[in-house]
């Protein structure tokens, strides 16, 4: 019967999907078990890691599964052994890590700077201005700032920055979009509003085309981003070899010059600086 | 003395507390058509059912070949044409080979066996329509044609005509008929329609709340019930108690009887002993509803004759017509 | 209104140029949601004909918990197989998480109460005497269920197709079981909602008017089928 021939043809096609479907799990599949890397989106959404795994792949045939979550899930990760290796931006939260024994090594692999955006109309008047002296007009002036608000590494970041210029912000000028950088962004462009990003994602954002850079520079305002090696005693499946395969590769010199090359071509300047071996005293000092 | 092709022994199929099914006896032989007569809700599908093996009984035994048959073996021998066609999607030739599909049949025989039966029961011009253009009568057909095209020893037959009309059904139960003589298959029909049963039987069973009440050759069944519920299945519209029968035959009666409408005697007098309540048009003849002696018997008069309500109207009874009815005998 | 309109010239770029980053996404969604539905309906019709046809305690118990199963959301498909799965977990000894099987199991487990509801639907609405009429023509139970099968394949296609259209357009599960890291376990759904957290709404949108695109074509083939059945 020709309806039993179609009903054949479908089940072939629908098992042909399946075998397809089954396999075909990544393709550096190399030697060893995958690593799990644990980061943060406004990393991931930089680009550089787009560029740096795919090279690590390459020459050290370890398969790299890259989450990017918030910086507060990605040490949670490293912290319960879910993860190999944690790449962050969250002092505190990194050395809480450290300090629980979850990770065998801590290292400085790059930095960045936040800085403070908003319309260039400036309506708080804050161009210029130190960070906490920008933060406190801002509040004064009840101008629309829109944080993170999500428990991320630039929304600890945030929070820290109000309780060193001595403010809690409050009111409804104050909001919280609970999405990642480029969606903030996006928002704060719409409202005309000020908020705190790190320049790369600025700089990679057309979103956020009518916002100017108003605060920038000084250590206050330096994001440093560290890597961790998740210690074996983190969980039962900890890959600690391949972990610490990555994190090694990281600081050293190729993976190093790539990012501080990173951005060049494509928006004029780096849109990080490599640190490798430097303390985050030494970094500070040198800006 | 061969075994019957198909016996059911003391079967019985519990529902809700209650049997709504208990046959003693009942055997098929090969060859034969018996007829299962009832009303609705007697038990008449059930009975099919159990003894094709298509639904578990409570008691009793199924014989296949005088051996206690599994409801496997019950079904390896029968093959059914139930109530509505239930035909599948696919031509009318599909259809017909569906059940030698399902027996594994190789296509080359299939093919011929299907052709045959096409052939046999008229379907042969349309054997490559679609089944689901055809009318009542026409998938009934093919549904008859699939059954027996897999040469079953029994065949059982749910009400297979009722919903068609009555030249529809007057044919096909002349096929039918033929057919079954022609390939010597053994049939058990079941059905609410005495006419149905007189067609094609050679003996009838009458079914009244799941118990068999008579079983019998059919020309004998159809002219002597052996009680009240029977004579009412077979076209008897009169029972009368003892007491008016005995008034309207002249001479006592032991019994209640049984006299068709057809047979009742009557002539409009103005002492009559009846008094006509209904008057119930039919076409030529007309049936009155007479009320004698507080009970109530039909007579059946020309539509010329124009009785009124209201009369009064002598009634009478031949003693040749009459059915004394005993009791549950069988 | 401007994106919307570049969001569109965006989705026909990506297709006609043959965007390799994106035909990589397209395929590996197609080919995770077609396995997804493939094993849902191998699971799920014979679920569906067992609460169709079979008599067995709790069965109105068993069909409530399939038809409840059917509104739970996606995510909480997504979380519970993210806990068996992680290496803390009762089957973390495979390392499956951020894979495409995990993928696959999650998306599965979204599809399956969809296609057993659906098909033990279907399959009640055929008629009762049918499956005894092909038994009574010599169908053993298997032949008889199948044939009941046929005559019900118009609404039983429909029931693979909720569950197609149910795991194609899921987000939430496939995100945490997924990991979407790219060129593994990235779909459109999550390649989606990546570009819209970066502020990349016409390239979101974009993806998702492929995605919609995507499922057209999938759904068309289907319904052809299905409708092709009719005489």
């Amino acid at each position: 019967m020709r309806q039993t021939h179609r009903t054949r043809l479908l089940g072939l096609v629908l098992a042909a999907a399946c075998l397809a479907g089954c396999g075909g799990d990544g393709d550096a599949g190399g030697a060893g078990e995958p690593v799990i890397l644990a980061t943060t989106t406004s990393t991931q959404d930089s680009g550089l890691l787009d560029v740096l795994i795919p090279a690590f792949e390459r020459e050290h045939g370890h398969q790299v599964k890259t989450i990017a979550v918030g910086s507060g899930e990605a040490i949670a990760m490293g912290a319960r052994g879910e993860a190999d290796v944690v790449l962050a931006h969250s002092p505190a939260a990194e050395e809480e890590l450290m300090a629980d024994g979850k990770g065998t090594s801590r290292r400085t692999v790059m930095h960045n700077d936040f800085v403070v955006v908003g319309p260039a109309a400036d309506p708080a008047q804050v161009k210029g201005k130190p960070v906490a002296d920008a933060l406190e007009l801002i509040a004064a002036a009840k101008a629309p700032f829109i944080s993170r608000g999500d428990d991320s590494g630039t929304h600890v970041f945030e929070v820290d920055l109000w309780e060193q210029a001595g403010r809690t912000p409050e009111g409804a000028w104050y909001q919280e979009s609970g999405q990642g950088m480029g969606a903030t962004l996006q928002i704060a462009n719409d409202k005309a509003g000020y908020t705190i990003t790190d320049r790369g994602t600025y700089l990679a954002t057309d979103s956020a085309r009518d916002l100017d850079v108003l605060v920038e520079g000084g250590s206050a305002l330096l994001n440093v981003y560290h890597v961790i090696d998740v210690a074996a005693a983190a969980g039962e499946r900890v890959n600690a070899e391949g972990g610490t395969a990555l994190a090694d590769w990281l600081v050293a010199p190729a993976a190093q010059k790539e990012i501080g090359t990173f951005g060049v071509a494509e928006f004029g300047e780096p849109l990080f600086v490599s640190d490798a071996g430097k303390t985050d005293e030494q970094i500070r000092a040198e800006d | 003395m061969t075994p019957a092709l198909l016996e059911l022994r003391g079967v019985a199929v519990d529902a809700g507390g209650r049997a709504i099914l208990a046959v003693e006896h009942l055997a098929i032989d090969p060859g034969e058509t018996v007829a299962v007569l009832g009303a609705n809700g007697a038990g008449k599908s059930t009975l099919l059912r159990v003894a094709g093996g298509l639904r578990a009984h409570d008691r009793g035994e199924v014989l296949v070949h005088g051996r206690v048959a599994a409801r496997a073996e019950a079904r390896a021998i029968a093959a059914a044409v139930l109530q509505r066609p239930l035909l599948r999607r696919g031509s009318v030739r599909a259809n017909v080979e569906t059940g030698l599909r399902f027996r594994r049949v190789p296509a080359a025989e299939r093919r011929r066996r299907a052709s045959g039966w096409l052939e046999r029961l008229g379907l042969a011009a349309i054997a490559e329509q679609p089944a689901a253009s055809l009318s009542g009568g026409e998938a009934q057909r093919v549904s008859l044609a699939r059954a027996l095209a897999l040469g079953p020893e029994l065949l059982l037959l749910d009400e297979p005509f009722g919903a068609l009309d009555a030249p529809t059904r007057a044919e096909l139960l002349a096929d039918l008929r033929d057919l079954l003589a022609a390939t010597g298959t053994a049939a058990l029909l079941v059905t609410h329609d005495r006419h149905e049963a007189a067609a094609v039987a050679d003996r009838i069973a009458i079914l009244h709340a799941g118990q068999l009440r008579q079983l019998g050759a059919t020309a004998t069944v159809l002219e002597h019930p052996a009680d009240a519920d029977c004579a009412r299945l077979l076209g008897f519209e009169n029972v009368l108690g003892p007491a008016l029968a005995g008034r309207l035959l002249g001479h006592p009666a032991p019994h209640p009887v049984a006299v068709r409408a057809a047979d009742v005697r009557v002539a409009e007098r103005g002492d009559g002993i009846g008094r006509v309540e209904r008057v119930l048009p039919f076409g030529a003849r007309s049936r009155l509803v007479v009320v004698v002696d507080g009970e109530r018997i039909q007579a059946e008069v020309p539509a010329a004759a124009r009785v009124d309500p209201g009369v009064r109207i002598d009634v009478a009874l031949d003693a040749a017509s009459v059915r004394p009815l005993p009791g549950n005998a069988s | 209104m401007d994106v919307l309109w570049d969001a569109l010239v965006e989705a026909f770029r990506l297709l006609l140029t043959g965007d390799g980053e994106t035909w990589e996404i397209i395929g590996r969604s197609l080919r995770i949601s077609l396995t997804a539905t493939a094993l849902a309906l191998l699971l799920g019709l014979p679920v569906g004909a067992a609460l169709a046809f079979g008599r067995f305690r709790g069965r109105r118990v068993v069909l409530a918990v399939v038809n409840t199963g059917m509104g739970v959301p996606p995510v909480v498909a997504g979380l519970v197989v993210t806990v068996m799965l992680w290496r803390s977990g009762p089957l973390g000894a495979l390392g499956l998480l951020y894979s495409q099987t995990a993928m696959v199991i999650a998306q599965t487990a979204i599809a399956l109460p969809l296609v057993a509801g659906f098909s033990t639907a279907a399959l009640q609405h055929v008629d009762p005497d049918f499956r005894l009429q092909m038994q009574a023509l010599g169908a053993g139970r298997v032949q008889s269920l199948w044939a009941v099968a046929v005559e019900a394949r118009l609404p039983l296609l429909a029931a693979g197709m909720a569950g197609f259209g149910a795991v194609i357009s899921e987000v939430g599960a496939a995100l945490m079981v997924g990991g979407n890291i790219a060129g593994q376990t990235r779909v459109l759904t999550t390649a989606a909602v990546l570009e819209a957290s970066k502020g990349a709404f016409a390239l979101a949108l974009a993806l998702g008017i492929i995605l919609l695109l995507i499922a057209f074509a999938v759904n068309l083939v289907l319904t052809a089928v299905q409708q092709h059945g009719r005489a």
